[in-house]
């Protein structure tokens, strides 16, 4: 006979394991759903924009930290609707955007962060574009709350950090990813098609040579338009570690990339960082 | 002031009656057609800004509505409503370009949308040009520098 102790003993501290990060999951739900609440109940409440930004962010960050647990995925499917309604709330109330983007300065360390910044911009370009409207902002806000889950799905977190050592086949799964989003998505029918568009659309280019269509500007949808923008931003932000303000010089000064985004919404970005009394 | 006119295109005459009552404030005129071959042809013979379609239709659906619409070179903002369990379908009319979609059975945001897609196609800003951009966004830049 084997002796399985030893095996019983990894299955037991497996098992403790995997029950103890269930219970942090778990927690972790009933801290966002707390922090909703408490946001949800100060919406009305004026107050200092980087304090109630704070909250947002830390939602964000649960929400982003949790997507990779296949087990909370639907569960966040259905609070990403909640979310974004209470984070339009604020958001839309919110005059000036400007100081304190311009008082952010590198990104945090913490991994989870990328999630608040799509958001954050997504809001803030959507603010300066005349044809936004709440509808606008709360499917910006959950579409960008998912955006990559199916990233989570495919598990590209497990690829080497640096892309460009990526194999053809690493490459072809990433580039899968805004699909395989959108099919989980479509498997629960609360999500709105706009929310599950912006998540399909989310690396399509302007000029063409987005992923995964290669749809030129005039298809695709205006909302993911912003999206994109907002995702690549952050992407730069993340990977120079750098402050917005200096991202957006860098963002700009690189003219080869620019013809990837449309016009009215890269300027709606730029925009957000100029105070509202000193706007054309 | 004038808005622009719409077509709606559904095989459903209750639902082509109750949005065309729903959308009148927001269209010097409304069209509908019953289906997608009829509304290819009030598109053919008359100005229209902007068109809603249903996706799933009996016969030509929302896709070859759209697929023949731009294959005729027209740019058209394009609005679709869809039930939940049309998954192939949007994947394949995003091909065609979507101004923008739209749930069923709530609707919700349609003037909205229908009042955006109008002005849009009016506009015709949908498919301007703008190459003043890269010295805009240098001014923008310096003003955000400042």
């Amino acid at each position: 006979m084997f002796d399985r102790s030893g095996d019983r003993q990894e299955a037991h501290e497996k098992s403790e394991i995997m029950m103890s990060e269930s219970d942090n999951s778990s927690s972790s739900i009933a801290e966002l759903i707390d922090m909703i609440n408490d946001l949800k109940r100060t919406s009305a409440e004026k107050g200092r924009f980087s304090d109630k930004i704070e909250t947002i962010a830390e939602i964000c960050r649960i929400f982003e930290k949790l997507l990779h647990k296949e087990e909370m995925r639907p569960r966040l499917v259905g609070l990403g609707k909640s979310i974004s309604v209470v984070v339009a709330d604020y958001l839309d109330t919110e005059a000036e955007y400007s100081s304190y983007l311009k008082s952010l300065s590198r990104p945090s360390k913490d991994k989870h962060y990328h999630i608040f910044m799509v958001t954050l911009f997504s809001a803030a370009i959507s603010k300066g574009l005349n044809w936004s409207s709440r509808r606008t902002l709360e499917s910006l806000i959950y579409a960008a709350l998912v955006h990559d889950i199916g990233e989570c799905i495919l598990k590209v977190n497990e690829f080497p950090v640096d892309s460009s050592t990526w194999t053809k086949d690493q490459i072809k799964k990433y580039e899968q990813h805004p699909r395989e989003g959108f099919i989980f998505l479509d498997s629960f029918g609360e999500v709105s098609e706009p929310v599950k568009q912006i998540v399909y659309q989310h690396h399509e280019y302007v000029n063409g040579t987005g992923f995964p269509e290669n749809l030129p500007g005039n298809k695709i949808y205006p909302l993911a338009k912003i999206l994109t923008i907002s995702n690549e931003f952050s992407h730069l932000l993340e990977t120079k570690d750098i402050s917005p303000i200096e991202g957006l010089k860098i963002f700009l000064g690189d003219r080869n990339s620019l013809d990837k985004f449309e016009p009215e919404i890269l300027k709606s970005l730029i925009k957000s960082f100029i105070r509202s009394d000193k706007k054309v | 002031m004038k808005r622009g006119n719409l077509l709606i295109i559904d095989d459903e005459p209750l639902i082509l009656k109750t949005l065309e009552k729903i959308l009148s404030d927001y269209a010097d005129k409304i069209y509908t057609a019953e289906r997608g071959a009829l509304g290819l042809e009030i598109l053919k013979n008359n100005e229209i800004h902007c068109v809603i379609c249903d996706i799933n239709m009996p016969g030509m659906n929302g896709v070859e509505v759209v697929k023949s619409i731009r294959a005729s070179g027209n740019d058209i903002p394009f609005i679709f409503y869809t039930g939940h369990g049309n998954r192939d379908l949007m994947l394949e009319a995003v091909k065609y370009g979507v101004f923008d979609f739209l749930n069923k059975p709530d609707l919700d945001g349609i003037e909205e949308v229908v009042s955006r897609g109008i002005k849009t196609g009016f506009d015709k800003s949908y498919l301007k040009e703008d190459d003043s951009y890269l010295s805009d966004y240098d001014k923008l830049l310096n003003e955000a520098l400042e």
